[in-house]
């Protein structure tokens, strides 16, 4: 074996080469913070435009129509050539403006991706993250912090912005282009539950997950997680359906199944004990509740899947 | 609007590992490249004939058909991030990225997001393909790029003297950020008048002292919020060196655009896996 080494001991043709097609050319990017009423004007050309308004509101005008834009929604304006575009924002308002060329060539079997010219903003969180890491990018190495006046904008074209982040700026803008998308679909993609429970839930789920093998309970995860015991076993429910302590022998249960099968040579209180079980009696019947099968019988019914070498390999890593 | 776009990598599942303490990382072969991206402790991996080590911050991509597993035991502190993916045919392409094997990651807090954002859709049902496809993208994207935060100066008749001295700051505030620090407690600890201080910082990394430590306070609180879930807002202010919450949250949301609430319920879902 090659002894250890770490990334920079390792020649570069280790590596993976990935082929992309890059239909995009970044124009401009820029966040403006406006405290009073302005208008600015700009020439698209050949470029498209994005709009975010992300507090305040905005009036888009661009020679056939005028667009009112509120907070959280977002407006996509095609080429149009030699046309003007007039921005005219209100006091308070904080909006991105994204200007980028889209060309076909190169493209003959992909996917197209539709995109709504106007949407109110599924998840105008997500968007504006987006937003700001594609900001972020494409400052490439003339960063600097804008003072702090009363318009505060930060802006730059696609000089200086090298090669990777230039791939970077593609694929962020695609995605902030299947967000806007993922907004035209009327939400049916969108968990109808309350987010904020949908969070709590999930919270105690990734808890229960890294620590299943130790001692928890219910009231230990409320405490943790800072919650009202009784109204975390409550939200959770509503979420999951289930108690926190069910959830927890769930988890137990089914890491059980996996180390049953992993570890074929460890006996079964070991097992137990490895997934938060002390008492092995306990657990095993809680194993046939679950699955019906006893864990003996479990392991007799799923033949070894790993080479023996392999399974003998994990076992002696085991040992200390 | 109708966009035409290719996609050059079909991404499969992704999950985040946390180590129970025991056992070792199964060894397999797999059909699909994975990408690995350890965010706590260390992971000891073997492919093939080869041995890795990695540490926080570190990246390894896992190619198909190759036997890999765990060196060692898992050890209780680690964790780390996977998605596997394979390479598409994007027909004709313009640009290429060589990802390599092994990498130290620039901006790690980044990529933790995309993981977390590329998770918490999964586990929602509610990630199509193309977002997935550019999310492991722009991971990938980023096991490439080169540097750290600190960007070089525009300016080019900068002395070398003033460069140290900027070098020097910026690792005073690399090393005391947590602290209430100000341009003039630095300039007193540096022994230096501060107007002369602001100008050399400024001329070196573009940007004044404290916007620096911001920044960084800043980028603190984003991994807090993600890795502590029970610290509320306060805590997280104080510990990053804000003794006014108020004042936390407006600096907060003036670099990420979001209130240190919304950017924690980003990603409401997680998926962890622990063998």
């Amino acid at each position: 074996m090659i002894p250890y080494g770490t990334g920079e001991a390792l020649s570069m043709q280790d590596g993976l080469r990935l082929d992309f097609i890059r239909p995009f050319e970044p124009v401009e990017a820029s966040h403006v913070q406006a405290d009073r009423p302005g208008t600015r004007v700009i020439r698209p050309g050949r470029s498209v435009c994005l709009i975010f308004s992300a507090h305040g509101g905005l009036v888009v005008e661009d020679g056939r129509a005028a667009r009112e834009l509120q907070a959280n929604a977002a407006l996509l304006l095609e080429p149009r050539g030699p046309g003007l575009v007039r921005l005219t924002n209100r006091a308070e308002t904080d909006f991105y403006l994204l200007r980028f060329r889209w060309s076909e060539s190169g493209l003959h079997a992909g996917q197209v991706l539709q995109v709504p010219s106007y949407a109110a903003v599924l998840r105008p969180a997500r968007l504006t993250h987006l937003l700001r890491m594609y900001i972020e990018k494409a400052k490439g190495e003339n960063s600097s912090e804008p003072p702090n006046t009363g318009v505060r904008e930060d802006s730059l074209g696609p000089k200086a912005v090298s090669r990777t982040s230039m791939l970077m700026l593609h694929h962020l803008l695609v995605l902030a282009l299947c967000e806007l998308a993922r907004s035209s679909q009327d939400g049916i993609l969108m968990p109808a539950r309350e987010p904020g429970l949908a969070s709590i839930a999930s919270r105690v789920d990734a808890f229960v997950a890294a620590h299943y093998h130790e001692t928890i309970s219910s009231p230990d995860i409320a405490a943790e997680l800072r919650y009202n015991p009784d109204y975390l076993e409550r939200a959770y429910r509503q979420e999951r359906g289930m108690s926190i302590r069910e959830a927890i022998h769930t988890r137990r249960i089914n890491e059980a199944r996996a180390q049953l099968l992993l570890l074929r040579q460890q006996g079964v209180a070991q097992i137990a004990a490895m997934c938060g079980y002390t008492d092995a009696g306990y657990f095993r019947r809680l194993f046939k509740r679950a699955t019906h099968m006893t864990p003996h019988g479990y392991r007799a019914v799923h033949p070894a899947f790993l080479p023996d070498e392999a399974a003998r390999a994990a076992e002696q890593a085991l040992q200390p | 609007m109708i966009f035409p776009v290719s996609v050059a990598i079909e991404s499969l599942n992704g999950g985040q590992f946390v180590s129970p303490g025991f056992g070792s990382h199964a060894v397999r072969v797999i059909d699909s490249y994975e990408l690995i991206f350890v965010t706590q402790g260390c992971l000891d991996m073997f492919e093939g004939e080869r041995s890795f080590h990695l540490e926080r911050n570190q990246t390894l991509l896992l190619f198909p058909g190759v036997q890999h597993g765990g060196l060692l035991p898992y050890a209780p502190d680690v964790n780390f991030y996977w998605v596997h993916f394979r390479p598409a045919d994007p027909g004709f392409p313009d640009a290429s990225l060589y990802v390599p094997k092994v990498a130290t990651v620039s901006d790690p807090e980044g990529l933790t997001e995309l993981f977390c954002r590329f998770i918490s859709d999964q586990e929602s049902g509610i990630l199509d393909p193309l977002s997935a496809a550019h999310l492991v993208a722009l991971m990938l994207c980023m096991t490439c790029e080169e540097g750290g935060q600190a960007r070089p100066s525009r300016s080019r008749g900068i002395r070398r003297e003033q460069e140290s001295l900027a070098q020097a700051i910026h690792r005073h505030i690399e090393a005391n950020y947590e602290k209430p620090i100000t341009t003039s407690s630095i300039a007193l600890d540096l022994h230096y008048n501060p107007d002369y201080l602001e100008r050399v910082f400024h001329s070196r990394w573009n940007m004044s002292i404290i916007d620096a430590v911001h920044q960084k306070r800043i980028g603190l609180a984003r991994a807090f919020l993600h890795t502590e879930p029970g610290k509320n807002i306060n805590e997280i202010a104080f510990e990053c060196g804000y003794t006014d919450a108020g004042y936390f949250r407006r600096m907060f949301k003036r670099l990420t655009g979001l209130t240190p609430r919304e950017f924690r319920t980003l990603y409401a879902r997680t998926h962890i896996n622990t063998h």
